[in-house]
């Protein structure tokens, strides 16, 4: 498969503190990736460092084959961005908006016209092309920015963060984009909202620390955990400590919590659930729950094999 | 290259017109205001000068008028660079940014140049003919050039607004008083003449009185102004390009 972005050792220092050290991954052309990581890991500079925003300190990357250092304006022609923050002309309307960028993208001003009406009609935003940015929802700003980074049909589109802050009905909307008419193009997406991840992206890596600790599709994430799942004990009362005492010994559980009558751990042994059930059956319990491995799971268990 | 700068003078243009009625007010009001209330009142104390001083002085207002908008209006542009990446995302080489800028800042200077001197023309009638307009433009363009950088150096220094309302202040201070925009240069004292009058804004505005009385034109002044200009298109270049390559 063709690569469209490639990270060689890349590393990156923002005010003497390491960001990302000696990152090395690819994405592949036409897979949709997606960027997980706790706040401050580095997703946004990556994007930042792929779009020309910010330079790198170390390493080389390549977009499309094309290197960062002495391609950028080549590249910057053919990604398309969305940054995390809302980023409007506030004095030119929606349509001025995304008319002007699409025509530095290189656009022919007499099919735009065109484009940018079917652009808004798909993502629901029609009756806004005339109004000014200042006066619209967060959810509707973050759609029209959606559409001006992906008017132009680009190779590559690097969206920072898509859906972060954004009600249910503009995720959709925005996803549905994606997922329906965006099929040639590689997207590279970061995210916190595991969930988004998990049902959008057909690629996902994890950023920790300054490196990304995985990288595959999210059926090989789970698989890699060896069957980690989630288990939840709901006891009738507050659990007892005899009970506590007991799993609290147990070297297979992981990232167990306790909240007066719930218990929570997470576990790859199944027989280790079937012990501590039994256990539990000491006392009255109301409910059980079992949950395969969710991506937030697999995030959490970096989390804790780091602390 | 040039698409790309046609496209970012027309964003401007798009950006002005959403104030379109507050910026062609201004541009009418500035002039007037200049003229009411300093070319009047002088032209009772300065009754010796020839030409006559509400002649004289239409030079500085035309100057003063087109060099106060210019810097206004430049003043924000460089922050729009500064705070928005996706502006930094985009195939927009520096040199497009700059001459972009560089062109808007003429217009914008040549339609305040217009608009002062349609009515300055119909205050003191008829001061300045077709030709002498085109020549004083001419001699005016290095300073509106010098000016727009200027606005950006400063800009990109400081980023409070209350600094910025400040350095408008003084930069008005600056062009109506320190080189004889309406009080005549010879009546500052000898050492800050032979000093002020090799700055390029004063030059020009030697240049465009000599033209408003007949007289010719000091290109010896029109060439100092020029080499500044060029000396503050290298400083505010660079600074451009720093911020887009970070």
């Amino acid at each position: 498969m063709e690569a469209s972005i490639t990270f060689k050792s890349v590393a990156k220092k923002i005010k003497s503190e390491t960001l990302l050290a000696d990152l090395s991954f690819g994405v592949e052309k036409g897979t949709r990736f997606a960027l997980v990581g706790p706040n401050g890991s580095g997703k946004s500079s990556i994007i930042k460092m792929i779009s020309g925003i910010i330079q790198k300190d170390k390493g080389t990357i390549y977009v499309k084959g094309y290197e960062t250092e002495n391609k950028l304006n080549k590249i910057k022609s053919i990604i398309g961005y969305m940054p995390q923050n809302s980023e409007f002309d506030l004095d030119l309307t929606v349509y001025d908006n995304i008319y002007i960028y699409a025509r530095l993208y290189g656009m022919d001003k007499n099919s735009l016209k065109d484009n940018i009406e079917k652009i808004s009609r798909l993502l629901h935003f029609n009756n806004y092309l005339h109004s000014y940015p200042k006066s619209l929802s967060f959810g509707l700003k973050r759609v029209i920015m959606f559409a001006r980074s992906v008017i132009h049909n680009p190779d590559i589109i690097l969206l920072d963060e898509p859906t972060a802050n954004v009600d249910p009905k503009f995720r959709s909307i925005i996803w549905n984009y994606v997922c329906n008419y965006l099929n040639k193009s590689t997207i590279f997406f970061t995210t916190n909202n595991f969930n988004d991840a998990q049902d959008y992206s057909n690629r996902i890596a994890i950023l920790y620390n300054g490196n990304i600790k995985y990288n595959g599709t999210f059926e090989n994430l789970v698989n890699s955990t060896r069957g980690l799942a989630r288990y939840s004990i709901i006891f009738k009362d507050k659990i007892p400590n005899d009970f506590i005492k007991i799993i609290s010994s147990n070297p297979k559980i992981i990232n167990s919590s306790f909240s007066d009558n719930i218990f929570k751990f997470y576990s790859v042994d199944k027989l280790v659930c079937f012990r501590i059930l039994k256990h539990a059956l000491n006392s009255e319990i109301e409910d059980i729950d079992i949950s395969n491995c969710s991506l937030e799971d697999i995030f959490k268990g970096i989390e804790i094999d780091n602390d | 290259m040039i698409e790309n700068i046609k496209i970012l003078i027309l964003r401007e243009f798009l950006i002005l017109k959403k104030q379109s009625f507050s910026f062609f007010s201004l541009s009418f009001i500035l002039p007037c205001f200049i003229y009411i209330f300093f070319a009047v009142p002088f032209s009772k104390v300065f009754t010796e000068l020839k030409p006559i001083y509400s002649i004289w002085v239409c030079s500085g207002i035309l100057l003063v008028s087109v060099l106060f908008t210019v810097y206004l209006l430049n003043f924000n542009w460089i922050k729009k660079i500064y705070n928005s990446n996706f502006m930094n995302s985009l195939p927009i080489t520096t040199i497009e940014y700059f001459i972009s800028q560089l062109l808007f800042s003429i217009i914008i200077g040549l339609f305040q140049f217009t608009v002062s001197a349609l009515v300055l023309n119909s205050l003191s009638v008829g001061f300045i003919s077709f030709s002498q307009f085109l020549k004083c433009f001419f001699v005016l363009l290095p300073s509106i050039i010098l000016v727009s950088n200027l606005s950006l150096i400063v800009n990109s220094f400081f980023k409070k607004e209350y600094i910025f309302n400040f350095s408008n202040c003084l930069f008005f201070l600056f062009i109506s008083f320190s080189i004889g925009s309406f009080i005549p240069i010879n009546l500052y004292p000898s050492e800050y003449i032979n000093f002020v009058i090799y700055l390029p804004i004063s030059s020009s505005l030697i240049n465009i009185q000599n033209i408003i009385s007949f007289q010719t034109i000091f290109f010896n002044m029109l060439f100092i102004s020029i080499f500044y200009c060029l000396v503050f298109c290298f400083i505010s270049y660079n600074i451009i390009d720093r911020k887009v390559h970070n």
